[in-house]
């Protein structure tokens, strides 16, 4: 699988929980399911991380979703 | 199972109140997004779980020019820059005008993407996508090869889809190339060993969701997901994305407040009559394919009604908080977040969800 790329993730932007996820996410900006992925990740950038970020910035109309079972969005 | 802190609790309840808000808005002024073609209900497998139970073309599909006509409607009447053509069937490919139909699309001017089962997709096929203008695409896994084939009522279907992935990847030419695997009770432990697989394709997504109780399935009942096998999945996806994989859960269900953005980049919406609509193979206009076909559900028809005006004037049964019809979800601390769940696993007859998370991810 190809790594995430560099596209920022999605609006939510919250790093929940389990807070490597969305640090490498963040490194990374997200999965290429909105778009071509880039080729320019490092490996640093899937190290995880301990500290939990909090990041408030949603915005509903971004919320976009991949549909049910069709294609992802390009 | 791991559980977040206080703090991104309270936050996600933040932002899921601002999406109930933001929902609210957009029953009244909807915004299409996604319209999904079903070009035929013909395919070459005959996957238990099929939730459009296809098999042989459907009674009086659209023909070439009527799916040509469709396309100049709609970039009349849209603004075809923020919608994405989603092409699915069956397999859209058996269609003989497949490529005619969407040539003619990419001349238009859309963007559009498919799902497809990749077992016809030779390097020949691959190229023709990429001339045709596809820019995304799903294929479906659905396990190991055995139980792939099985599943898909098809010899050798595995092995035709790997390498229909690979020829896909080898044309160099699409904005994203998908893996779908359908989660039942039978292949969610081979889930860790398809894990393997996938890291060593170079695909951009791995999405990874479970059986929903429609269409064929409901004729195998007991490869329906227990709360064991989804809770399995859920931690399985969790994993993946902490570990950097991009794996994803689908759009399917709200997952409460320890799951929401934890398996999937966005908090649960769902895109029936809101964002999704679709054109089935007999015209019929509805929303998400996946719904069940009925008078509630069916909208109107593209060869009587333009998909502008009802767009516009009906879809009213999904642009509202179907959950106020159950007295389970009437009752709920999550009915505003959930608004009824998904429409495709609402009980039209008894109003009530046929799937929900409450019990299996959160009380």
């Amino acid at each position: 699988m190809k790594k995430p790329d560099n596209k920022t993730v999605t609006a939510a932007k919250i790093v929940a929980g389990v807070a490597a996820t969305f640090i490498v996410a963040a490194n990374v900006s997200g999965c290429g399911v909105y778009g071509p992925p880039k080729d320019d990740s490092s490996d640093s950038s899937r190290e995880t991380q301990e500290t939990t970020q909090v990041v408030d910035d949603f915005d509903p109309d971004d919320n976009m979703n991949g549909d049910v079972y069709g294609p992802p969005s390009g | 199972m791991n559980s977040v802190s206080s703090d991104t609790i309270e936050l996600k309840e933040k932002h899921l109140n601002q999406l109930s808000d933001y929902t609210e808005q957009l029953y009244l002024k909807p915004d299409l997004r996604h319209l999904f073609l079903e070009l035929t209900l013909a395919c070459n497998e005959r996957c238990f779980h099929c939730g459009s139970n296809c098999s042989v073309p459907g009674d009086n599909e659209l023909s070439t020019d009527e799916f040509k006509a469709i396309i100049d409607q709609v970039k009349e009447d849209f603004d075809i820059s923020r919608i994405q053509l989603c092409v699915t069937g069956g397999e859209p490919l058996l269609r003989k005008d497949f490529f005619e139909i969407m040539s003619y699309a990419n001349s238009k001017g859309f963007k559009w993407g498919m799902t497809s089962n990749a077992t016809l997709i030779t390097k020949d096929v691959a190229h023709k996508l990429s001339e045709a203008g596809m820019g995304t695409i799903s294929v479906s896994i659905d396990g190991l090869q055995d139980t792939h084939d099985k599943l898909r009522g098809m010899k050798n279907a595995y092995d035709l889809a790997m390498k229909g992935v690979q020829n896909l990847i080898d044309e160099n030419a699409f904005k994203a190339i998908q893996i779908t695997t359908v989660v039942n009770h039978e292949n969610v432990r081979e889930l860790d060993q398809l894990l393997e697989i996938m890291k060593g394709i170079d695909i951009d997504s791995w999405r990874v969701i479970n059986i929903e109780p429609i269409g064929r399935a409901l004729l195998r009942p007991e490869m329906l997901c227990t709360k064991e096998d989804l809770k399995y999945m859920f931690e399985f996806i969790r994993k993946a994305r902490k570990d950097g994989l991009p794996v994803e859960y689908g759009c399917s269900h709200y997952l409460g407040l320890d799951y929401e953005v934890e398996v999937r980049d966005w908090y649960w919406l769902c895109n029936a009559g809101v964002y999704t609509a679709s054109i089935m193979s007999n015209g019929d206009i509805g929303a998400c394919l996946d719904i069940e076909r009925s008078p509630k559900t069916i909208q109107g028809n593209i060869r009587r009604d333009r998909l502008k005006d009802v767009w516009d004037n009906r879809f009213e049964i999904f642009r509202r908080n179907w959950g106020c019809d159950s007295d389970k979800c009437r009752t709920c601390d999550h009915i505003k977040y959930c608004r009824g769940d998904a429409a495709h696993s609402w009980d039209y007859e008894n109003d009530e969800p046929l799937i929900c998370m409450k019990g299996v991810l959160f009380e």
